[in-house]
């Protein structure tokens, strides 16, 4: 698995980089708009990023959908306040290789790898919360 | 693993395991030389907090204490140093003068293009495409220089094609390109691609310039 610096367009026309993020604990989230199970995984993290913004964690959400209003629409019903990154041609996509969706990375503030979840179930968000907690303390 | 590139980063290295040169012997030496004077460094405190843990040590380090605290702050320095040297070696057997190009960013006030991105085609080959953050293009916008490629080409003449995209006057969107004819010599090339403003003309300028 290879998990490189990147830079993306997100939908409000901005580019975020996601070295620029390094001292704040970072979470990486790919989804589509067709991923029933991502909606759930998104939601949770916009209340993670509500409750710890502060502490210094970072929620960074890449589309792989193909057409941009798609993602749009879904993070409009769901009230996401965090950036919203479109793989456009899914270049990024190939690279990390999501196995399933959603799949969330989770960046220490050093910028390593910590933890990556793969779709979304009960255990894993109880231990997402409890990693999230563990890297903004260390 | 870190969001740096492992890959890259093993590819650069590559080259130095093939066959070490006298100045990366150095290198290594003083790196060793570094470790060894940290670990006898830590096994000598380690004894000597031991000695101050009882209940008359007082607030006020020992001034052993404070001298090493020195030592190991100029250690630590030294490691910074030696990483930088490290770093230019590496670009130096990598990219030797006679083959190599680099190619740099930098804008000038900038009230009529605002940076998203610049894609660079050598020879029509694709060769560096960067997209710009708004803390990136603010930096450049500040008087930054960035440095978007950097390559080995043979000599010779060759094309070079920059292509720059964001918002132009009036927040439109706004894409130009600027092609350039170089030589390359037995020399390293460096070129600049310069955004400025045309004030005259209420547009932005964008300019390929080579250094020698």
């Amino acid at each position: 698995m290879v998990v490189s610096d990147f830079a993306l367009k997100a939908l409000d026309g901005r580019n975020y980089r996601l070295s620029e993020y390094r001292g704040e604990v970072v979470a990486v989230v790919f989804w589509a708009s067709w991923c029933g199970p991502c909606r759930d995984e998104l939601s949770r993290l916009q209340s993670l990023r509500e409750l710890y913004a502060d502490a210094g964690l970072q929620v960074l959400a890449v589309s792989m959908d193909e057409r941009t209003d798609a993602a749009a629409s879904v993070a409009a019903s769901l009230r996401l306040t965090y950036p919203q990154l479109h793989d456009a041609d899914l270049a990024l996509s190939k690279v990390w290789d999501p196995q399933r969706l959603p799949a969330t990375y989770l960046f220490g503030r050093a910028g390593e790898l910590r933890y990556l979840q793969l779709g979304s179930d009960a255990q894993s968000r109880i231990d997402l919360v409890a990693r999230v907690r563990t890297l903004l303390d260390e | 693993m870190s969001f740096d590139n492992p890959g890259i980063a093993q590819a650069r290295l590559a080259p130095e395991r093939s066959g070490r040169r006298p100045l990366q012997d150095v290198a290594l030496r003083r790196v060793w030389a570094l470790v060894l004077a940290v670990t006898a460094s830590m096994l000598w405190l380690a004894p000597a907090q031991a000695d101050q843990a009882g209940p008359a040590a007082g607030a006020q380090p020992p001034s052993s204490l404070r001298g090493l605290d020195t030592e190991v702050q100029s250690l630590k320095q030294e490691v910074v140093d030696l990483n930088r040297d490290l770093f230019m070696l590496e670009e130096e057997l990598l990219f030797p003068a006679n083959t190599q190009v680099a190619v740099f960013v930098s804008m000038d006030v900038g009230t009529f293009f605002g940076l998203d991105s610049v894609k660079v085609l050598l020879d029509g080959r694709e060769v560096a495409n960067y997209l710009y953050t708004q803390r990136e293009a603010e930096a450049l916008l500040r008087g930054g220089v960035q440095r978007v490629w950097l390559g080995n080409l043979q000599a010779g003449a060759h094309e070079m094609t920059a292509f720059f995209t964001g918002k132009g006057p009036h927040g439109r969107d706004y894409s130009r390109g600027a092609t350039m004819r170089i030589e390359k010599g037995p020399g390293a090339k460096y070129i600049e691609l310069k955004i400025s403003d045309r004030a005259a003309q209420l547009q932005p300028e964008f300019v390929v310039k080579e250094w020698e």
